[in-house]
């Protein structure tokens, strides 16, 4: 089985429209200007970390649905070790 | 586009101090893509409808680089530059900010609080004992923002009144000449490089440090853009913050009733920083200018390649069809999703910690100054600098 990632944006997201605008395919604001990620889960892409590290509030969190632990870095991704995992 | 369709001049002039140019409700209902002569005599579109201005502001056909061309259609006199962190697209725009993004994350600013508290505290003493009237701009609302920036990026305090000197003429707030942008450029450079020399001899770990590592260490900024960086974030990072201080002072001194409901109640204090930041008519005339890379539609108008947009987020600010009672100020508006810091990659890097600055200056004035604070001056009497990009007071002067 493939490995996959779940894609959250927190409430303390600022609406800086960062995200939107860096990756369209995965991020979308709502009619209630509300930032969305992507529905369902979703392929690693090294480009979803650059976005979560550019978000200016921290409010993206990627987790390893395998592992159940947060993404941090390319290096980390599939071992998933290191961090504290911080469920949304 | 027809030829002979009538093209207002842009910026539009200031009615009278502090209200929108009425020219942006009026575009907004009939014309939201309106075409706009800048004093340049280029020609521009300009975006008025919320929906517009942050569609635009995502776009990546509609270039920063691009409007950084030799012969792109110009504002003014001056650009940032093609450089600077504000005149890149995608990638290199992204590889800059990457550098010192984690300097301006809202848990990195937070840490910051208690110093800015600090400086907050310091610069209130001065003004409590000050002969009255004091001027807030120059003894709180400006003085604040440059020592935070100043102290971030690790620039010796010694130099503001130079550096100060020369980033308002950068700001062309005033409507300085081409010959003196460029002298004041050439000579904040001049004092950048410098203090990067030595940040070479001795390595340091503040927000130039880290940028002089970046460069010496990983190669991942040219020299230039080195020192292009340095000058915007010190430049922008005091210029924008004290004016939109300077300004929320004064809207909170017009309401005499918005500020005493904050007196009342202080938990407002950041929700009313998000109004008074949309209230804000430093960003009435717009953003920075940028040039379409390809044919594109924005609503009914055909935009052509080469031609350039100014989405104003001052307009898109006061659009009816995303804030009720648009010109109606109210430190209790929820939710409020104004566009001042931008949208998108290049929405301001520095919002996190302007938000931070604006709240605990708001904050310490409300508790330190007697109840009685007032403008010492019929507020239509007050000076405002007209720039292309943006407004300023030039003074607050006020008295308890
Ligand atoms: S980058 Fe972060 S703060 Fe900005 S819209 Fe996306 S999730 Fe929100």
């Amino acid at each position: 089985m493939g490995e996959q990632w779940r894609v959250t944006v927190h409430k303390t997201c600022r609406r800086s429209g960062i995200c939107a605008a860096q990756a369209p395919r995965y991020f979308s604001v709502d009619d209630d200007h509300r930032t969305r990620p992507p529905a369902g889960p979703v392929a690693p892409d090294p480009e979803l970390i650059d976005v979560a590290e550019a978000c200016p509030a921290e409010a993206i969190t990627l987790t390893d649905l395998v592992t159940g632990r947060p993404v941090t870095a390319p290096a980390e991704s599939a071992a998933g070790r290191g961090t504290r995992e911080v469920r949304p | 586009m027809s030829i002979d369709e009538a093209t207002p001049a842009f910026p539009f002039p200031a009615p009278d101090t502090f209200e929108p140019p009425e020219e942006f409700r009026r575009l907004r209902e009939r014309a939201p893509v309106a075409r706009v002569t800048l004093p340049t005599g280029d020609q521009a579109w300009l975006l008025t409808r919320y929906a517009d201005v942050r569609a635009a502001l995502v776009d990546p056909r509609l270039s920063r680089a691009a409007a950084e061309a030799p012969d792109a259609p110009r504002m003014g006199n001056t650009t940032p530059g093609p450089k600077t962190i504000l005149g890149m697209d995608a990638p290199d725009h992204s590889r800059l900010r990457r550098l010192v993004t984690q300097a301006f994350t809202a848990r990195r600013v937070e840490a910051l609080r208690p110093r800015i508290e600090q400086l907050a505290e310091e610069q209130i003493r001065l003004v409590l004992v000050a002969p009255r009237p004091v001027d807030l701009m120059s003894c709180y609302a400006l003085s604040l923002p440059i020592k935070v920036i100043f102290e971030l990026l690790g620039v010796p305090y010694d130099d503001v009144d130079r550096l100060h000197a020369w980033s308002e003429v950068i700001f062309s707030l005033g409507g300085h000449t081409a010959e003196e942008v460029r002298e004041a450029r050439g000579a904040i450079t001049g004092y950048l490089r410098e203090l990067i020399e030595r940040r070479r001899a001795e390595p340091t770990d503040d927000l130039l440090g880290v940028l002089v590592h970046a460069r010496d260490e990983g190669q991942r900024l040219s020299e230039e853009e080195l020192l292009d960086f340095a000058m915007i974030l010190m430049t922008v990072g005091h210029q924008s913050t004290a004016n939109s201080l300077g300004t929320a002072l004064f809207t909170l001194l017009h309401h005499p009733d918005q500020l005493e409901l904050l007196r009342k109640k202080p938990e407002l204090i950041p929700g009313a920083v998000e109004e008074l930041l949309r209230f804000n008519p430093f960003v009435f005339t717009g953003t920075q200018l940028r040039v379409a890379t390809e044919d594109l539609t924005i609503g009914e108008t055909e935009i052509r390649k080469g031609e350039a947009v100014i989405a104003s987020l001052g307009s898109a600010n006061h659009d009816e069809e995303v804030f009720a009672d648009p010109d109606r100020f109210d430190v209790e508006r929820t939710p409020n999703v104004h566009l001042s810091f931008g949208y998108g990659i290049h929405h301001c890097l520095g919002a996190q910690l302007a938000r931070l600055e604006m709240q605990i200056a708001l904050r310490t004035l409300i508790e330190r100054v007697p109840d009685t604070l007032k403008l010492a001056v019929r507020a239509d009497w007050l000076t405002w600098k007209t720039g292309l990009t943006a407004r300023a007071l030039v003074n607050l002067p006020v008295t308890w």
